[in-house]
């Protein structure tokens, strides 16, 4: 729900209950006020009546009665009752039900009672209610007409700078461009708004751009000095005196020399699409790019005499970054390949729009399919680690906004990527 | 062969030149971006290695100078920074060739010769060893005269071993050159090994001699002279 939307309905909804419960007041206190009145005139005619009646004496005969009063002897003498005052529907000449208000009275007259009912029409207490009603209504109305101006001109005017700053939020990248907010604006909360979010984008600003530099200056560091050592390496080599026992430590050193290299050059790859550097995207074509990565590692598959099974349901293309996308699906053929059963063992490979799904045969690793994709790092610098490579994989897949899950059956382990 | 190397770590300098050297190419070296220049003004070069890390500046700039030169001079890049933006900068103002560091030697050293080859006129892209002759335009093996028929893997590895023939190159540099250095492939010196085999067998089949030598445990050597052979 918008702001001023929850704002307006707030309001509302205050004036819907303070209207209404003024209305409930208003009804009370007039009505009230009319009944005093008209409590007070019947009271008065009750005193004309009373003067009236001296001088009369039951033996006449005296039943007086009209549509506004009547009066009757009253028989028991003793049971002199107080006056009540009371509403009453009768019925008037034309059939119709009429609201009166009723004075109930024993008056006592030359040692004669009387009982006198003396009745007041008071059909304009419905009018009188109908009329309260109406005023709310219309109030309420005028009060609602009122918010929906009230609310353009807020958002035109006093919001206005907010939902600037909000779209600017939305659809910046902090990350690649220094963000200005604008703060020249009248209302101090927006203002102070405006010049904290600045603080803050210039901060996310310098500091992404600060780790890039640092990311990319250990790399520069320690590139160097690998070559160098891998260069000197070399040139040992090349040494006549060297026996078979040295050339063994000299290739040792190779290998390892080779695993810090690859190790770095992950993290580095890790950092940088963490850092967002792999920004760059094309139409990347799958069915052409996972032949080419199969053809890569052809040896292997001769050697370890798999069965490939491509299925490719469509040309399917898809935008991502060229390079990520061939280190995604070279790490996870090879892994098919490399885990797969050392003689006669398959891959299948589907692809179709939605998915693409990579079924390998395999012995059962024991790999827990919940925290597959992310491994510790110090676990794979063993050499026959898949950690850093899944992990890899997990990142590209998430900055991608492809879904990754792994299934694991008897024989078959099943990659998928929901495109 | 005249190259110039424009890199300004003294050891990585060092450990360039001697290669280079001992396959007799004249090597000049720059550590600056304004060193390289003015040298690039006064002599001719076959091939430069660039770094583009520089203490005055990207080495990039040398491009502007290399314009000025009437000779097509070839550049290779050497580069710290493993980013496709640089890469396709470099290749995009005329660099022939990219290598990211850290590198072998080896790989190199083939590289140079391949851009060397490429950017000279007079039939120089044929590659030859005794009765082995490659002819890299058309991608063709003779021996003996006779042409013999490779996978593109065994002709990559004939061409990179012949390129730094009577070096040992490691299995590394091999594997890297072939598989590239991206992926972790712990079985491919394996594989290497069977498609020197392979390649062995096909010279051999036309007359050729056995150049290409195993040197126990740490890689190959493509050389005439059997008495190199490592170990006793």
């Amino acid at each position: 729900m918008r702001l001023l939307d929850k704002t307006i309905l707030v309001l509302l909804f205050s004036a819907l209950f303070i209207t209404g419960l003024s209305s409930v007041i208003q009804y009370y206190w007039v009505k009230t006020k009319i009944e005093n009145r008209v409590d007070r005139k019947l009271l008065r005619e009750k005193k004309l009546i009373k003067e009236q009646l001296k001088g009369i004496h039951p033996q006449d005969g005296f039943n007086y009665s009209t549509e506004r009063a009547s009066v009757k002897f009253s028989i028991n003498n003793n049971t002199i009752q107080t006056d009540s005052l009371f509403y009453d529907k009768v019925l008037d000449k034309d059939g119709e039900k009429t609201n009166y208000r009723i004075l109930l009275t024993w008056v006592s007259v030359e040692e004669q009672d009387f009982r006198v009912e003396i009745r007041k029409e008071v059909e304009e207490t419905n009018t009188f209610i109908q009329s309260i009603f109406l005023t709310f209504l219309l109030t309420l109305f005028s009060v609602f007409l009122f918010f929906l101006i009230l609310k353009y001109f807020l958002l035109k005017n006093t919001w206005a700078p907010f939902f600037e700053t909000l779209a600017l939020l939305k659809n910046s990248d902090f990350q690649s461009h220094p963000i200005r907010f604008n703060h020249n604006i009248q209302i101090k909360e927006f203002k102070d708004l405006n010049a904290e979010l600045n603080i803050l984008a210039e901060k996310v600003y310098t500091e992404f751009q600060s780790q890039k530099t640092f990311t990319e200056n250990i790399n520069h560091e320690l590139m160097t000095p690998l070559s160098i050592i891998k260069g000197k390496l070399e040139l040992i080599i090349q040494s006549e005196n060297l026996d078979e026992q040295d050339l063994k430590l000299v290739s040792d050193i190779f290998i390892t020399i080779d695993r810090l290299t690859k190790l770095n050059k992950s993290l580095v790859l890790l950092s940088k699409i963490d850092n967002h550097q792999f920004e760059e995207k094309v139409a990347v074509n799958l069915p052409e790019l996972i032949a080419d990565i199969v053809n890569l590692f052809e040896d292997q598959i001769r050697a370890k005499n798999l069965k490939i099974r491509k299925q490719f349901e469509s040309e399917t293309t898809r935008e991502m970054n060229e390079m990520l996308a061939y280190v995604l699906f070279s790490n996870l053929i090879k892994n098919a390949i490399f885990h797969n059963l050392d003689d006669g063992g398959f891959i299948h490979i589907i692809l179709t729009d939605k998915k693409c799904e990579i079924i390998n045969s395999g012995k059962n690793s024991g790999l827990n399919p919940k925290n597959i994709f992310d491994r510790f790092v110090k676990e794979s610098t063993s050499e026959d680690s898949i950690g850093l490579g899944l992990s890899i994989v997990s990142k590209i897949c998430e900055l991608n906004t492809i879904e990754i899950q792994y299934e694991q059956t008897d024989a078959a382990h099943t990659i998928r990527l929901v495109l | 062969m005249k190259i110039l190397i424009v890199e300004d770590d003294q050891e990585l300098l060092r450990t360039m030149l001697k290669y280079f050297d001992s396959f007799g190419y004249l090597c000049e070296k720059a550590r600056t971006v304004a060193r390289a220049k003015s040298q690039l003004l006064e002599h001719t070069y076959d091939c430069v290695v660039l770094d583009l890390n520089l203490p005055d500046g990207n080495g990039l700039e040398i491009f502007q100078t290399l314009k000025q030169t009437p000779q097509k001079t070839g550049v290779l890049i050497l580069s710290a920074k493993d980013s496709l933006a640089d890469k396709l900068d470099g290749l995009e103002l005329g660099a022939d060739d990219y290598l990211t560091k850290p590198f072998h030697l080896a790989e190199l050293n083939a590289r140079v010769k391949s851009i060397v080859r490429r950017n000279q006129f007079k039939g120089n892209d044929i590659v030859e060893f005794n009765e082995i002759k490659i002819d890299t335009t058309a991608n063709e093996v003779l021996v003996n005269d006779e042409m013999i028929k490779l996978t593109k893997k065994e002709y990559e590895l004939l061409l990179f071993l012949m390129s730094n023939s009577n070096r040992i190159v490691t299995k590394q540099s091999l594997s890297d050159h072939i598989w590239g250095d991206f992926i972790e492939l712990y079985d491919s010196y394996d594989y290497i090994y069977s498609h020197l085999k392979n390649l062995r067998k096909k010279i051999l089949e036309k007359g050729g001699k056995d150049y290409i030598k195993t040197v126990y445990g740490i890689g190959y050597k493509f050389s005439a002279n059997d008495e190199l052979k490592k170990g006793k």
